[in-house]
């Protein structure tokens, strides 16, 4: 038997899980919260193997319940049930401890599973959240890298052309040159054009 | 001469708050105070033209229709400022002499007497007697003809008709320019002055009232000398040149034979000065002797004034009760005369009463008032109408100009007008408010220009912002958290369901549609993402929705978890949906490159495409203008670089 608190400030949503997940044999609904103060309240006299939290709910939001439970390195898993659904959201609520993850309209067998597995093995992700979050992850390390047209400015600037040259070279306003010549420097981590005029060098660039 | 009761009230009264004024305060305003209220009802002026016509009106028992004509013209021009204190006896005196055969005095006394009534608030004879004129050409005289344009002038301009004010006026300056004598001018250029005091253009009522000045001074008008030495004074305090403003002051208080008009204003306007000084105690001498003054000689309009005015230097000195009190007084004043730019004033001043007695209903209802009187005058279809305007009586005066000139001069000077556009566009100007004395009366508390109207848009963009993100949360949680359940409700009466059923797959897919649409509806107004994890996620995650096999996106930023200020976090997310938006739908790009870096003093947003050009004035160039309205909120620098073959480049700094 597995007990579960259910944490939410709509109280339509709260009673609506609750009887879903009472078609369960498996699962005990131990109590319900309509905020996250109330959740933090019945979690002082009670340890429920899972609670599902709302993020998104006033006074004490979802967030602050995730950081107190880790802080008291509480032993309740905590499975995020939301309707937010974007890497940075997944990728926060990790880092404040959550143990698992699931949009609101998810399938009856799914929050079954989840709430399973949360309590087993100490985690769920929903498989198309993971490729989510890894995409994005891959998209992060793409970073740094200059444009093709950064490219182009840092060939001119080693050829030794002014901002001015540049601008007219490539049909483009002063302010534009010298904004990515900025950000060129930036993102390789440059003092000044003489330093990148050595970093295309050795890359072989010019 | 015979002194009242209540003349020698106000006169103590008067005394009192002058003794008040321990420090700089020359004993000759005492003596000028002093003189006009003891004399002024006999005393008409010391120009000694007038003079001795104002005797003879007096002695004489039946005055002939000469002497009664010269009258009413010296009067009608008022070159001599006391002339005007003594506008309803004189008018008086004149009324029982009337008779239909002379219609040029009727004519004479009927716009004098039309002005003095809008004086006290009422325009309606204004327009009637110009109906009754306007079409008779017996009246005959260019200056008759610019008095009646002139006074209309200030009737539309009080009104807050800025354009038709300005366009009177401009008639009047062509018929000025048709005389030999140009003093004429020297009322017009305050008359447009007063035009750009109410658009807030400082500089131009400056540079109008310093030319208008010159000329009256060499012209010995004292009137207009008085009236335009305010205006400078006033246009040099809101552009906080204290210096400046105190030495016109001075020049003005520096004229001798003011009429209380002046006077009262001159108090006001000191009032003014002091408060930007941050003098308040001094500021209330001035004040409450401008009040005197108005209560003095039945000036409603100065009085709404001083009670505003004094209302709020109670409430800087920390007595509310009282300047509650003075507040209400002042505003029923002010509605009753119902002149736009008082009302303005009056609202705006009360809106930050109340704001700082934290009274927020109040403040907001009052500032609301303000809201809608300013937004209906200092419009910008006002401002560039009137902008317009210049331009075209500018061109029509240049070419008149042009065709007395030989063609080689012609080239020559068509390459020094284009080279003094500005110094031209000066020297017109007409008409004559001053004259009336409504609007040329200082508006020292314009002074909120352009940084209140800077954080005007601030505070609605905020509130804006608040709304929006509690619409969107609501949306979000409430009604797509009840539809997610119900979602689940149906899946599980599905799974019980005997036979399939193509209806409960219909509803189920209905109600699948209805909670994205609701996501995206609440993403759109607000993104949950912006709110709780600042642009850089935010971004990011306005990325992730896209198809990737339409646009390959990519972005980059130095800025990390970092916030920003929510004003710049919300308005630079907008400008990259809306480059998105631009992107997607109408440049067909296969690339995008968004970067958003912080440079030591500035930050810099490049939004680059290899897409189709954006041509400026179609649909996208739409959300182009939105951008550029965006960033120049931000107070940043935006720039579009495209070319064909290359796509288009959006580069954004705002400050940080």
């Amino acid at each position: 038997m597995i007990s579960v608190l259910i944490a939410d400030d709509h109280q339509l949503f709260r009673q609506g899980i609750a009887a879903m997940l009472g078609d369960f044999d498996q699962l005990e609904i131990v109590g319900q919260a309509a905020n996250g103060q109330e959740a933090l309240d019945i979690l002082e006299n009670t340890t429920p193997d899972v609670l599902l939290l709302d993020i998104e709910m006033p006074e004490v939001d979802g967030f602050t319940v995730l950081k107190t439970l880790k802080k008291k390195k509480s032993p309740t898993k905590v499975l995020v049930l939301t309707m937010h659904h974007s890497s940075a959201f997944v990728q926060n609520i990790v880092s404040a401890g959550a143990d698992g993850y699931l949009k609101k309209d998810s399938d009856q067998n799914i929050l079954l599973t989840a709430i399973e597995q949360v309590n087993a093995s100490g985690s769920y992700f929903p498989p198309e959240t993971t490729q989510m979050v890894l995409q994005s992850l891959r998209e992060k390390n793409k970073q740094g890298v200059v444009t093709p047209r950064e490219k182009e400015v840092i060939l001119l600037i080693v050829e030794g052309l002014t901002t001015k040259e540049i601008a007219e070279r490539l049909f483009l306003s002063k302010h534009t040159v010298e904004s990515h010549r900025q950000n060129i420097l930036l993102k390789l981590e440059l003092k000044n054009s003489a330093e990148l005029v050595k970093y295309a060098l050795k890359k072989g660039w010019a | 001469m015979t002194i009242s009761q209540k003349d020698l009230s106000s006169f103590m009264s008067l005394i009192i708050a002058v003794c008040k004024l321990h420090l700089g305060f020359r004993l000759y305003h005492l003596a000028i105070i002093a003189l006009l209220v003891l004399s002024v009802p006999t005393i008409y002026a010391q120009d000694s033209t007038y003079k001795s016509l104002m005797e003879s009106l007096d002695t004489e028992s039946s005055p002939s229709d000469d002497l009664l004509t010269s009258v009413l013209e010296e009067t009608i021009i008022s070159k001599s400022l006391n002339a005007r204190d003594s506008l309803p006896m004189i008018l008086d005196k004149v009324k029982p002499f009337l008779k239909d055969s002379n219609k040029r005095m009727q004519f004479l006394y009927d716009v004098i007497n039309s002005r003095e009534v809008a004086m006290q608030g009422n325009f309606d004879l204004v327009f009637e007697v110009y109906n009754a004129y306007q079409q008779d050409k017996s009246i005959g005289k260019t200056d008759d003809l610019m008095h009646l344009h002139t006074t209309m002038g200030a009737c539309d301009a009080r009104k807050g008709n800025l354009v038709k004010a300005l366009e009177w006026y401009q008639k009047v300056l062509e018929l000025c320019e048709t005389k030999t004598d140009k003093s004429c001018l020297a009322m017009g250029y305050t008359s447009v002055a007063t035009i750009h005091f109410a658009l807030k253009n400082y500089e131009k009522v400056k540079d109008y009232s310093i030319k208008s000045y010159n000329i009256a001074d060499s012209t010995g008008n004292t009137l207009v000398k008085t009236r335009a030495s305010t205006n400078t004074a006033v246009a040099f305090l809101e552009l906080k040149e204290y210096k400046e403003a105190e030495k016109w002051f001075l020049k003005n208080l520096s004229i001798k034979d003011q009429d209380t008009l002046s006077i009262f204003t001159n108090y006001n306007n000191m009032g003014g000065l002091y408060e930007e000084l941050l003098d308040y105690d001094k500021e209330f001498s001035y004040l409450e002797i401008a009040l005197i003054i108005s209560k003095r000689w039945r000036n409603e309009q100065g009085q709404a004034r001083a009670y505003i005015n004094l209302a709020r230097n109670h409430n800087k000195n920390g007595s509310n009760r009282e300047a509650e009190k003075l507040y209400a007084i002042g505003l029923k004043k002010t509605e009753a005369i119902g002149t736009f730019d008082v009302l303005r004033d009056a609202y705006l001043s009360m809106s930050q009463f109340y704001e700082s007695t934290e009274n927020p209903t109040d403040a907001l209802e009052y500032f609301k008032k303000y809201h809608d009187i300013n937004d209906s005058i200092a419009s910008e279809n006002q401002r560039k109408a009137v902008e317009q305007l210049e331009i075209k009586y500018e061109t029509q005066q240049k070419e008149s100009e042009l065709l007395k000139l030989s063609k080689q001069k012609q080239e020559d000077e068509l390459v020094i007008a284009r080279q003094n556009r500005r110094v031209r566009q000066l020297s017109f100007g007409l008409g004559a408010i001053a004259l009336f004395g409504i609007l040329g009366f200082v508006l020292f508390r314009q002074r909120l220009q352009n940084k209140k109207q800077q954080e005007l848009i601030l505070a609605i963009s905020e509130t804006q912002s608040e709304e929006r993100k509690r619409i969107a949360q609501d949306l979000h949680d409430s009604i797509g958290g009840s539809l997610a359940l119900t979602k689940s409700k149906f899946e599980v009466a599905k799974k019980n369901l005997k036979a399939p059923s193509i209806e409960m797959d219909s509803a189920l897919e209905t109600l699948e549609q209805t909670t994205q649409q609701v996501r995206q509806i609440s993403h759109n107004l607000m993104p949950g993402e912006l709110v709780r994890f600042g642009l850089v996620a935010a971004i990011n995650t306005l990325l992730e929705n896209l198809n990737e096999e339409e646009i390959n996106a990519q972005f980059h930023s130095n800025q990390g978890e970092e916030r920003l200020e929510p004003l710049k976090e919300i308005q630079l997310y907008r400008i990259v949906q809306e480059a998105l938006q631009n992107v997607l739908k109408h440049a067909r790009a296969n690339n995008l490159f968004i970067q958003l870096n912080k440079h030591q003093e500035h930050l810099t947003l490049m939004i680059e495409d290899d897409g189709k050009v954006i041509v400026q004035d179609s649909e996208e160039g739409m959300g182009l203008k939105n951008i550029k309205q965006r960033v120049q909120l931000l107070k940043g620098i935006f720039t579009i670089d495209s070319a064909p073959e290359r796509g288009t480049i959006l580069n954004i700094q705002i400050p940080v």
